[in-house]
């Protein structure tokens, strides 16, 4: 008795096994499709927020727009410190390093056949710099001579400082408290009616904000009664007056965007010529155009779309955006994927081998690595750590473990009672065994001496050590004999995994019994930005290939900083190096001030970066690379026969 | 007809004030958070901070966001988005992803019911013997096992080791894409659907009119399916809509595992990110979904059974 039922769930299960069959029958696999149509698949973990290159901050992002874009240098396939010839074709610099003069590509053009000009140069710089645009990676431009107080918005320094025309020198001027006191907490004041406020609330309103940063309200309230700001004795009341005027005019007129009043150092001569001043020596500027921050936007695409600094309008959408890259934008369905195609345009465009690039955004990596090995992706964004020694054994022809300009490291929050004992803070560092850390946790990477990695031409110094007696001698001079004494901290993390923990066992065998503290993303970098935690997991990648990259944050009130640890001769150091243009000296200047760091420990490195991923052996023109930005132009896909 | 009219327009404003607690409560958990969501991992500096609560009007007093926040919704505006995917219209990033995941609820509970109910009626036509038994382990399996233990091993087993089947990624155009993320979506249905095919089926089969049937000397199939299977199926049917409904808005895990760039995977990013707006885009696309569900269904019911209109009371 065969039942009609018994007949349909045999049926349905004959139309799957048909599917899967039907599916089997297509022999060849996306990668060998792709090879054939010299399209690249790869895995590019998140979906990007946008393609606009001066809004946006992430990797992911940042791998799709050096296909869509090109910054006046270009990366070499293969080697860190080699710069070839991007949107300029050749560059110079004085000898100080402080002058750069760029000479574009004559023929380049944007990817709908219009002109690359220093006018886009130009507007773009101007832009990114725009305080209005509130850009976040701005910052990179700041080496630029006067970049910083026009994108700061310091209205004193420009209206005053910078006009030849004011009675009273710069130098002087600048003991007016201009840009707020960072130390006098106004967060409850700011949203309130200025009128309303009392005297003292006024006066502390106003020091926390400093004068750039008033409105017309109390900057004439200032005016009328001089003891609302605390003015520095040697300026005199009619210069006073004269610097609020200009302050109070500058509102009046709705202020306007001081961009020429700023005299921001970029200037061009001519269509192809762009002459860069600089504040400082930066033997690096050729490698730093090479980041997206510095990469051109069109001018005639952007104004089109909307005003200089409206953010995130149309214009980075598919079908108006518009690059000077060897790729052009063909596809983007959110979260699914990005595809560019060739881009006719290019000045390079007949040495550029690929038909396109599909970017996928694969967030979890052990379905990206299933893409991988079922031959769905040319290469992998990252191997989970815990596969690297099955992924040794079975596919050694795909595993790529190269160096990254990466450091993970533990933070200590200096502000808290034990934390701020140097002793314990040393003898926490101490008690950390780097090599075996890195030979069953943190696998593939490696044990660090010091917090910059190898970079450039900078060999860090080999600091840190691991010295159990010396970390328990160290904790009884401190008075903490075990570990006695000291509260109880948590260890604030994103992830509970194997790391945390071995660290957490690491600091046991002091007898310093911990916590873990597990926060999701956006809480953890908040407590952390308030100061609220004790002891802290934290990573950081390099944005170019300069220690500065990893020493300049731990400066006083960086918002990456967040120990609560400064030290004068550690930024006077960094100054020196700053203003120093014999390349071998200025690192020796760095590598002194990271010694500073490490031997007052308010962080503790534990592991270099590696990037660990899986990679078919028919890309070819793919080298590791310390910023693992690889040119895109330069990759092949070539099948073996 | 007043009456029901009564009724209806009873339901429709329930159905409105439950939508309006939603959105409220949805602002004012997304605004507790205790993060800022303009913050960024690396530290952004004051200036530009304020900057950018000015531009989102954030500067603004809390009610003051929210009136204008429910102006907003009222007119149909879901806005744009503010972190994750800054300045694209929030209707626009769920237009892309909501047809993906509807479709994947769609061929989910298609399998589930597919393989659910016929497995639950033979179940029961066989109740106590060796095919029950196996159908019912794989139905306890089915339960137990949560999704993400079985998309990984069905990925690897068809997609790696026998390459029938894509791992990753969607195409409306590429049902093969479909099949591992519908399976795996729809597992759990499949088995909850078997185990209560199975009771209902039982339970009908040894009701008096089944045995009259069988008196009669009718075919054993024409019993089971002309007249056993409409009362047998009751319990599954009540199952089907809230289990359609936890179906296309719960397949977070399952996106994750077979890269679908359907809404899970946004709304989890968004609240992450605490993107007001598109955080609060798809809890009302799925409030008013389910809402609207809902009120269908008791619609139908009202016309079904005469019990429910609220005049018999009297």
């Amino acid at each position: 008795m065969v039942s009609v039922t018994v007949l349909k769930s045999s049926s349905a299960i004959i139309l799957i096994g048909s599917i899967l069959l039907l599916a089997s029958c297509k022999q060849k696999s996306m990668v060998e499709r792709a090879n054939e149509d010299k399209i690249m698949l790869v895995g590019n973990s998140a979906e990007p927020k946008g393609l606009d290159s001066q809004l946006i901050s992430g990797v992911p992002e940042s791998k799709v727009l050096t296909s869509l874009f090109e910054g006046l240098c270009g990366d070499h396939p293969s080697e860190d410190n080699t710069m070839v010839e991007g949107a300029a074709k050749s560059w110079e610099h004085n000898e100080s390093l402080t002058e750069w003069t760029f000479h574009l590509q004559p023929d380049a053009k944007w990817s709908d056949g219009k002109p690359v000009t220093t006018e886009d140069f130009i507007f773009s710089y101007h832009r990114i710099l725009n305080p209005q645009l509130a850009a976040a990676y701005a910052p990179m431009l700041h080496a630029i001579k006067n970049a910083k107080a026009y994108n700061e918005d310091q209205r004193g320094f420009i209206l005053c400082g910078l006009d030849e025309n004011f009675p009273v020198e710069w130098d002087k001027l600048s003991e007016i408290n201009f840009q707020g006191d960072p130390k006098v907490d106004i967060d409850d004041l700011k949203n309130r009616d200025f009128e309303k406020l009392n005297l003292e609330e006024k006066r502390k309103l106003i020091a926390g904000r400093g004068l750039d940063r008033l409105d017309k309200t109390p900057l004439e309230a200032i005016a009328a009664d001089e003891s609302l700001f605390a003015w520095p004795d040697k300026i005199s009341t009619d210069i006073r007056n004269l610097v609020l005027e200009r302050l109070i005019s500058h509102i009046d007129q709705g202020e306007p965007d001081l961009y020429d009043k700023a005299q921001v150092g970029i200037v061009a001569p001519d269509p192809h010529t762009l002459h860069i001043s600089l504040r400082e020596p930066v033997p690096y500027l050729p490698a730093m155009t090479r980041h997206t921050s510095w990469f051109p936007v069109p001018k005639h695409v952007v104004l089109k779309h909307g005003k200089m600094t409206d953010r995130f309008t149309e214009w980075s959408e598919l079908g108006n955006i518009v690059g000077n890259g060897p790729f052009k934008l063909k596809a983007w369905r959110f979260n699914h994927y990005i595809e560019v195609e060739r881009n006719p345009h290019y000045w390079d465009a007949e040495n550029v081998e690929l038909n396109g690039i599909r970017f996928f955004p694969i967030l979890n990596f052990y379905t990206e690595s299933r893409a991988f090995l079922a031959g769905q992706l040319h290469t992998a964004y990252s191997l989970p750590p815990e596969l690297l020694e099955w992924a040794k054994e079975n596919h050694p022809e795909y595993l790529r473990v190269e160096p990254y300009v990466g450091t993970r490291y533990i933070r200590f929050n200096t502000r808290r009672p034990g934390l701020d004992n140097l002793k314990v803070r040393k003898a926490l560092s101490l008690a950390l065994d780097r090599e075996e850390l890195c030979k069953y946790i943190f696998e593939g990477y490696k044990p660090a001496t010091a917090l910059t990695p190898k970079v450039g031409n900078y060999t860090p110094p080999d600091i840190l050590e691991y010295d159990l007696d010396k970390a328990k001698a160290l904790l009884v001079e401190a008075g903490y004999p075990n570990g006695e004494g000291l509260p109880r901290y948590k260890i604030l993390t994103t992830k509970i995994n194997p790391s945390v923990e071995a660290v957490q066992a690491a600091f046991k065998e002091l007898g310093i019994g911990m916590d873990v503290e597990l926060k999701t993303f956006g809480p953890y970098v908040s407590a952390q930005q308030a100061g609220d935690y004790d002891i802290s997991m934290a990573g950081w990648i390099g944005d170019y290939p300069d220690p500065t990259t990893f020493l300049d944050m731990w400066t006083r009130g960086n918002g990456n900083n967040n120990t609560g640890w400064s030290s004068t001769e550690y930024e006077a150091l960094l100054r020196e190096a700053a203003q120093q243009s014999d390349p071998d000296k200025r690192v020796a200047l760095l590598a002194k001030a990271e010694k500073i760091l490490l031997d007052d420990a308010p962080i503790a490195p534990i592991a270099w970066y590696t990037r660990l991923y899986l990679h078919r052996p028919e890309v070819k023109g793919w080298h590791p690379l310390l910023l693992d930005n690889h040119p895109w132009k330069h990759i092949t896909l070539e099948v073996e026969k | 007809m007043k009456d029901i009219a009564r009724d209806i327009g009873s339901r429709l404003l329930q159905g409105i004030i439950v939508l309006f607690v939603l959105i409220t409560i949805t602002f004012f958990l997304t605004r507790a958070l205790p993060f800022s969501t303009f913050q960024d991992e690396k530290a952004v500096p004051d200036h530009v901070m304020e900057m950018l609560e000015e531009i989102h009007g954030h500067d603004k007093p809390l009610y003051t966001q929210y009136f204008m926040c429910l102006k907003n919704l009222a007119t149909g505006n879901l806005g744009t988005s503010i972190k994750l995917m800054e300045g694209r219209e929030v209707s626009e990033i769920l237009s892309q992803a909501f047809p993906v995941s509807l479709v994947l609820g769609l061929v989910a509970m298609a399998f589930a019911i597919s393989i659910g109910i016929p497995a639950g009626v033979l179940s029961a036509m066989r109740k106590n013997t060796r095919v029950d038994y196996i159908i019912m382990t794989f139905a306890l399996l089915g339960i137990c096992l949560p999704n993400f233990v079985i998309g990984p091993l069905l990925a690897e087993l068809f997609g790696v080791q026998l390459s029938w089947l894509p791992v990753a990624g969607w195409g409306f155009t590429q049902p093969s894409t479909w099949i591992l993320p519908a399976i795996t979506l729809g597992l759990i249905s499949a088995a909850y659907l078997s185990r209560l095919t199975r009771a209902g089926m039982l339970e009908t089969l040894n009701q008096d009119f089944i045995r009259t049937a069988r008196a009669k000397g009718q075919k054993e199939s024409t019993i089971v399916i002309r007249h056993a299977l409409r009362g047998g199926l009751i319990p599954s049917v009540a199952y089907l809509g809230p289990a359609f409904a936890a179906t296309i808005s719960g397949s977070v895990v399952v996106e994750s595992i077979f890269q679908i760039p359907g809404i899970g995977g946004i709304f989890i990013n968004a609240i992450q990110t605490k993107d007001e707006t598109l955080i609060m885009g798809p809890v009302v696309l799925y409030g008013t979904l389910i809402i609207t569900a809902n009120f269908l269904v008791d619609l139908i019911q009202l016309w079904l059974n005469p019990r429910l209109r609220s005049h018999s009371k009297s």
